[in-house]
């Protein structure tokens, strides 16, 4: 498909491309990584470009790949006014995101200790198929945790203050209404609060090393301030619940494209008029699953913070353990953007992106305001991870958005044949990673291999200034679901 | 003995997720070997012993929106009853809609705790299609892990 360099790091896709498109589409890579996109990825976001409502351009982060509806790695903003919204922009787990935890923990401090503290989180924070929650719930209740989120948290003893300052709209999105969502959804997620869940979901342990930090003024605000710090890193989203939300919402837009004429070149791009009945109902039942998603990551953090402070007989406050920060990357939210020079209200729809304010943004909380937001991006549990800072570029060029990982170049079952899961366990622990795994072959399915180099895609978004690099985070410990 | 469905995952589409094609002689037998693909996926089949029974009764008016509501509907009860299953009886009767009766078989995720593989969490309609072939019927799904 046709594309041209439109600067260093952008490439773009004219509207002539392919018949349908209303805007461009921008990819966002290197030359290192441009040419080894999937032809998928191309497909899909252009087929994105189609949408009606779409201003802009449909954006591509450098960790693209080929997803359905979207490619992950797909920004888009639409109007609100007469552009749709997609479930396939979202993803099914609806706000999986990421929690960074600082501690006062050196590894030298922690490393007697890992395979303890590996053990007793792996008991407190339950993964893979099936498993239940830690926090029984009745109807009402669960009812109250999809209208305020990380709130409910809050109040029911699972969050500080200071963890509300740290995450993205305090973790309470509205408008929230549990009734627009299904009986299947509630029954799916009432007991499955406080779970990590499986693929590629994780609870991670990683040391800052004094090489890996990029920025040390940068790295001190955000909680990182000493050497070979432990910090703790979790990945999951709103488990079953969003899911069914996800799965009810495709069925009835399916029937809404029809109804509202609307032509789509994927399925999964099923959609409605923002403004629509349907697509104002999948909206608030979307918000309540994000709600619980931000639930899911607080009380994880509760039982994180129980598991270290058992292990070290210390305190929370003397073991130093903060939220950094929790963000999504898969999410619709209204924001506002100039775009071809005027001021717009848009439903920005990420999916495999993270959003990344630069300094002064509106809805930063106080402690940043200055520096931006930090921004989480979950490698593979082989190569690391990242802590970045988000950019006023992004702002400018997509909408406040950048990657959310290192992005996936082979397919699962493609990974199973390469390597088994218990050699994979053994090279982690031979290369001081240990692991604490639901199932082997899932672990295997994540292996470093099945992945793009998380440094060549962090290069990518550093060097065009969509967000700048703060520091690398090694993993020394991994919970898999 | 009627033969069987039979299915087979396909690699190079989806990368971080799963596909597979489901083939029968008719759509019952399509839709069974759909059903055994999704919990293929999770665990080893032959380990799912038959000890829990539950009825599936759906409508739809296409055999494409059936198949979808018959695959989410295996996750949604996998999820709410914590249940794996391994033996689909299909029955599906054309009229002025089409419609699904079923009794599906499994045993409890308890009885297979370290037996399971990945989690299927949703059906995607991403390329989902069900065509005829020379020798009966071929679907084709997308499932998100």
């Amino acid at each position: 498909m046709e594309k041209r360099k439109i600067k260093s790091g952008v490439w773009e896709i004219p509207v002539s491309a392919k018949q349908g498109m209303r805007v461009p589409a921008r990819l966002y890579s290197s030359d290192r990584l441009i040419d080894s996109l999937d032809q998928g990825v191309f497909e899909q976001i252009t087929n994105v470009a189609s949408l009606p409502g779409i201003v802009g351009q449909a954006l591509c982060m450098p960790d693209g790949h080929w997803g359905y509806g979207f490619p992950i790695g797909g920004v888009a903003a639409f109007s609100t006014s007469d552009g749709v919204i997609s479930p396939g922009g979202i993803g099914f787990d609806i706000n999986c995101g990421m929690r960074l935890l600082r501690t006062n923990l050196t590894l030298e401090e922690l490393q007697p200790k890992l395979s303890q503290l590996l053990d007793r989180l792996f008991k407190y924070v339950p993964a893979g198929v099936g498993r239940e929650g830690t926090v029984p719930l009745k109807k009402n209740e669960f009812e109250k945790v999809l209208t305020q989120g990380a709130d409910w948290c809050h109040a029911n003893g699972f969050a500080s203050d200071s963890d509300l300052d740290s995450i993205e709209q305090r973790g309470r999105l509205s408008p929230a209404d549990p009734a627009e969502v299904s009986a299947k959804a509630m029954e799916r997620g009432i007991n499955q609060l406080g779970t990590l869940g499986s693929g590629n979901h994780y609870l991670e342990l990683e040391v800052v090393k004094p090489e890996n930090v990029f920025d040390q003024e940068l790295a001190k605000r955000f909680g990182i301030d000493r050497p070979n710090q432990i910090v703790v890193m979790v990945h999951c989203g709103s488990r079953g619940f969003g899911h069914q939300v996800a799965t009810d919402y495709l069925q009835i837009f399916t029937k809404a494209v029809q109804k509202y004429g609307i032509k789509i070149n994927d399925r999964e791009l099923a959609c409605a008029p923002f403004s629509s009945p349907e697509g104002q109902a999948y909206f608030k039942a979307m918000t309540c699953a994000a709600n619980n998603a931000f639930a899911n990551r607080q009380v994880i953090t509760h039982n994180i913070r129980r598991a270290f402070v058992e292990v070290f007989g210390k305190t929370e406050g003397e073991l130093g353990l903060q939220t950094v920060y929790d963000v999504a990357h898969n999410i619709a939210k209204i924001e506002r953007y100039s775009i071809e020079g005027r001021e717009q209200e848009v439903i920005v729809h990420r999916k495999g992106a993270t959003r990344a304010l630069g300094p002064q943004a509106r809805d930063l909380p106080p402690k940043y305001k200055d520096i931006g937001q930090p921004v989480l991006v979950g490698g593979s549990m082989q190569t690391g991870s990242y802590l970045l800072v988000g950019t006023d570029l992004a702002r400018q060029e997509t909408f406040g958005s950048t990657l959310h990982g290192s992005g996936r170049t082979m397919s699962r079952m493609h990974a199973k044949k390469m390597v088994r899961g218990d050699q994979l366990r053994r090279e982690m622990e031979a290369q001081g990673i240990l692991v604490r795994a639901a199932s082997m072959s899932g672990l295997a399915e994540e292996a470093g291999i099945a992945y793009k180099k998380i440094d060549d895609v962090i290069d990518a978004v550093d060097s065009v200034g969509i967000s700048r690099k703060v520091a690398k985070l090694l993993p020394i410990g991994n919970i898999k679901g | 003995m009627p033969q069987k469905g039979e299915f087979r995952f396909l690699d190079g589409i989806a990368p971080a997720d799963a596909a597979f094609e489901a083939t029968g002689h008719d759509l019952a037998e399509v839709f069974g070997a759909a059903a055994s693909a999704v919990f293929a996926i999770i665990v080893n089949l032959e380990q799912v012993r038959t000890i829990v029974s539950r009825q599936v009764t759906l409508e739809s008016e296409s055999q494409d929106e059936l198949l979808y509501a018959w695959l989410s509907e295996l996750v949604y009860l996998k999820d709410v009853h914590r249940e794996l299953y391994s033996d689909f009886d299909v029955v599906i009767a054309s009229g002025e809609t089409l419609r699904l009766e079923a009794t599906i078989r499994g045993d409890s995720v308890d009885n297979l705790a370290g037996l399971m593989l990945t989690d299927v969490k949703a059906i995607t309609y991403h390329l989902l299609a069900i065509e005829s072939t020379a020798s009966g019927l071929k679907a084709t799904v997308v499932v998100d892990l």
